[in-house]
């Protein structure tokens, strides 16, 4: 009986060695790197992009910019992601030769260079849409030199005002200013007026337009650490709909057996991530729906082929989130898009 | 008859030599095999069992019972599994990226680690098989056909299912009710039930064809005895599951009706809420792969085909059929047959029928020699309905350009061929001959309850 034993267990080991052995023959003989994804669209818009968002302390690197002659008339505030500056509109500045009232705030800017960056983007709304009212930016160069944009209509809706800041200064900038003015009309006598920001941003064209099925929600287009962020400081109701959509420079058409490959990150399990290509402009195509129980990032990996979509034209690709619960401050980002194929 | 009869009867048995050079045969066959090949099923079978072992939580991907076996085996070898390939499979989305990971280097140690399970459960069956011909001058054949039966390799091997462990059990059950031991029997078949639903649908056998010509309290008792051991397995595995956190695992629900996993705080399975998982299971078995007719009313659909089979089938068996170890087996045969015959099947869950056919074709003549050596190469015609990932991609551990190859379907379909008609032709002719043994099967059972001596030679020629 004993020998038996001995013989089983040998038989055993016997086994086990050839498994290892044989799985070590195979590794070696079957050397490839595996499939990878190999990426024909990568959207660079996210890319080389710097944003400033109210997230830091009020005074790091923010400052009020003042008017001469409008003391006590002007206010500067960093409320929930906001930063908003009030002027008190009442006529002609005596303070200054061209009676403008306005006020403003600079922000640094780590050497962002508009070569690289060439789109200024700056969320804002103003409590009037009057047409005496402005906003403008300008751009401080590393030698300490201000370089100043054309003027730009207030707007009482949330508006992402993008523009060409290359056009304004082409090289590095240290420090952008925004101002709200009445530049438009000086003698203008509104009363308290104030601006609204949510955000600063510089990035390489094409930028993303947003788009919603909601009134009255604040959309914000963030350029941060190289992603987008869509977000809401309101609670946004089921159904709800916010989307970045971007139409320009994509690929003709996706490739046989393309992947769409993104980083998302959600505010909460309530806020689904949703996905669209358009194959034409009325062709919707809903590639992705889904949630997440935490706030990290997530890479995604979406097989089109499996999903209907194989060597369409592409329209458009639409990054959005839809609310599955009604949800307070919702926000989700998205990073690294590409269109990829598998190859070997 | 104790587990210890049973150990000491497979002790018996490996003290043949001709046995052991044939379970060395086959154990190298499948191990050879296993690193080679992969299969998306596997790799999410994988997800669920390495996330239990490395984070505690559950993703209910398939049966609980599997993913704690598989769980607790592979987190015994965690320190031998490649890291990156491990965290890869956990923090995947599920089969969007299966075709990704399975070509991954390092994967072969994987599949084999995750296989040898499935190897042990297989050598078992063979041992238990051949146990069951004791006697009969057909052990050695039985054991050698079940080392090398085609189906069960490509199954377990190629494709990476996990079927030949509650076909162990079943053929377990068996060898137990051969042993008059019903209790364990039950049990065994419970454990069935737990791994694969259908188990459940055979529970019912023992009392029946136990319980023949015995007293009413003999019979309620096996009834009694039967239903409480064949649910332990069921609701401990079901009922376990409530016993850790379920994994959130993100599903693309604009994946519509496939999707698998949480979208909000819901969770998922083929694009349906889960509930329980048995009996969900139980439903997809029973319901979602049976022919059904609609009525005219169009809000419900009531005639289910298998379910009115499986009626007819618990009335034949109880007034009808076959009694003692060969009722047994034939009435396994009888139901089996008309399921494949009638219903989609997925070819894994071919499996199940392997050792019922084995057994009857070597001991009840040449009509089940014949179906049992035709269904197996209409069984791989039948896999073509799951090409390419039944055929080219799951040969992507091996080499990553698999992903770009041609299977048959879609080369016979680029020489004009018909392909898809070719592969109905041959299911459907599988389906005659399963039909034909399943009537064979009841005449039988009907012979002998008018104790009319089987003529089978007379029908086989």
């Amino acid at each position: 009986l004993k020998e038996r034993k001995i013989i089983l267990i040998l038989l055993i080991l016997l086994l086990i060695g050839y498994g290892v052995a044989y799985v070590s023959l195979v590794e070696r003989l079957a050397t490839h790197k595996g499939l990878v994804f190999t990426p024909y669209f990568e959207d660079s818009s996210f890319n080389t992009q710097v944003g400033l968002n109210w997230s830091s302390p009020p005074n790091t690197g923010w400052s009020q910019v003042t008017f001469p002659g409008l003391n006590n008339q002007t206010h500067f505030i960093i409320d929930n992601e906001i930063g908003t500056v009030g002027v008190d509109f009442s006529g002609q500045n005596s303070g200054l030769p061209s009676g403008v009232s306005g006020a403003g705030f600079t922000v640094n800017v780590p050497n962002v260079s508009t070569t690289n960056a060439p789109i200024i983007l700056i969320s804002h709304k103003e409590s009037s849409s009057s047409s005496a009212l402005a906003i403008s930016y300008a751009l401080r160069d590393t030698y300490g030199g201000w370089h100043y944009s054309t003027f730009f209509p207030a707007s009482s809706q949330w508006t992402n005002l993008t523009t060409d800041a290359q056009n304004v200064y082409n090289g590095t900038v240290t420090q952008v200013e925004v101002k709200f003015t009445d530049d438009y009309n000086p003698a203008y006598s509104g009363g308290f007026q104030n601006s609204s920001y949510s955000l600063i941003g510089f990035g390489q064209s094409p930028t993303w337009g947003i788009a919603t099925n909601a009134q009255n929600v604040r959309p914000a287009e963030v350029v941060y650490g190289n992603a987008i962020t869509l977000s809401s400081p309101e609670t946004l109701k089921v159904g709800t709909i916010v989307s970045a959509q971007r139409d320009s420079s994509l690929p003709i058409s996706l490739l046989a057996g393309s992947y769409l490959t993104v980083s998302i990150k959600t505010s909460s399990v309530g806020v689904s991530a949703r996905v669209v290509i358009w194959t034409n402009s009325e062709t919707p195509n809903v590639v992705l729906l889904q949630t997440y129980n935490d706030t990290l990032w997530h890479n995604v990996v979406v097989p089109l082929e499996d999903l209907g979509l194989n060597s369409q034209n592409i329209y458009m690709i639409e990054l959005g989130m839809v609310i599955l619960y009604n949800t307070n401050n919702p926000s989700i980002s998205f990073a690294n898009l590409t269109l990829a194929t598998l190859t070997s | 008859m104790t587990l210890r009869t049973i150990v000491n009867d497979l002790r018996e048995a490996i003290s043949k030599q001709w046995l052991v050079v044939w379970l060395i045969i086959g154990v190298i066959i499948r191990i050879s095999i296993s690193p080679l090949f992969s299969h998306l099923d596997l790799i999410t079978l994988d997800q669920s069992a390495l996330n239990l072992a490395t984070n505690h939580t559950l993703i209910l991907s398939d049966s609980a019972a599997i993913i704690y076996l598989l769980a607790g085996w592979l987190g015994l070898l965690l320190p031998v599994l490649p890291h990156y390939l491990v965290g890869l499979i956990v923090n995947s989305q599920g089969t969007s990226e299966s075709t990704f990971i399975q070509s991954q280097p390092g994967i072969q140690i994987l599949l084999l680690t995750t296989r040898i399970p499935y190897i042990f459960f297989d050598i078992l069956s063979g041992l238990v098989i051949q146990k069951m011909f004791k006697g009969s001058g057909f052990e050695k054949k039985a054991f050698i056909i079940w080392m090398l039966n085609p189906v069960t390799i490509f199954v377990s091997y190629f494709f990476g299912q996990y079927d030949i462990i509650p076909t162990f059990f079943l053929i377990l059950a068996i060898y137990l009710f051969k042993k008059d031991s019903y209790a364990l029997s039950s049990l065994s078949l419970g454990v069935v039930a737990a791994l694969k639903s259908f188990g459940f649908l055979f529970i019912p056998l023992i009392p029946i064809i136990a319980g023949r010509n015995k007293p009413a309290n003999t019979k309620a008792k096996l009834w009694v005895v039967s239903t409480i051991l064949g649910l332990i397995p069921i609701l401990t595995s079901d009922l376990s599951v409530s016993l850790f956190k379920s994994a959130y695992v993100s599903a693309n629900a604009a994946n519509a009706g496939l999707f698998n996993g949480y979208y909000g705080t819901q969770m998922y399975n083929q694009g349906s809420v889960v509930g329980n998982s048995f009996l969900s299971a139980l439903v997809f078995f029973a319901l979602d792969y049976s022919v059904h007719v609609s009525t005219l009313e169009s809000f419900v659909d009531v005639l289910y085909l298998f379910p009115i089979i499986y009626g007819i089938f618990i009335l034949y068996c109880n007034y009808i059929g076959n009694a003692g170890f060969d009722g047994m087996i034939d009435d396994m045969v009888i139901l089996l047959s008309a399921y494949y015959a009638l219903n989609l099947f997925l070819p894994q869950w071919f499996v199940w029928f392997q050792p019922l056919l084995l057994y009857k074709s070597l001991k009840s003549g040449e009509l089940y020699k014949i179906v049992f050596f035709a269904s197996i190469p209409i069984f791989f015609i039948y896999t073509w309905f799951w090409d390419p990932n039944l055929t080219t991609l799951l040969f992507l551990p091996l080499t990553p350009s698999a992903a770009f190859w041609q299977g048959p379907v879609a080369i016979m379909n680029d020489h004009g061929w018909p392909a898809i008609q070719l592969v109905q032709a041959a299911r459907s002719f599988l389906s005659g001959l399963l039909l034909f043994v399943s009537g064979f099967c009841i005449i039988k059972g009907w012979q002998f309850r008018q104790n009319v001596p089987p003529k089978e030679s007379a029908i086989i020629g």
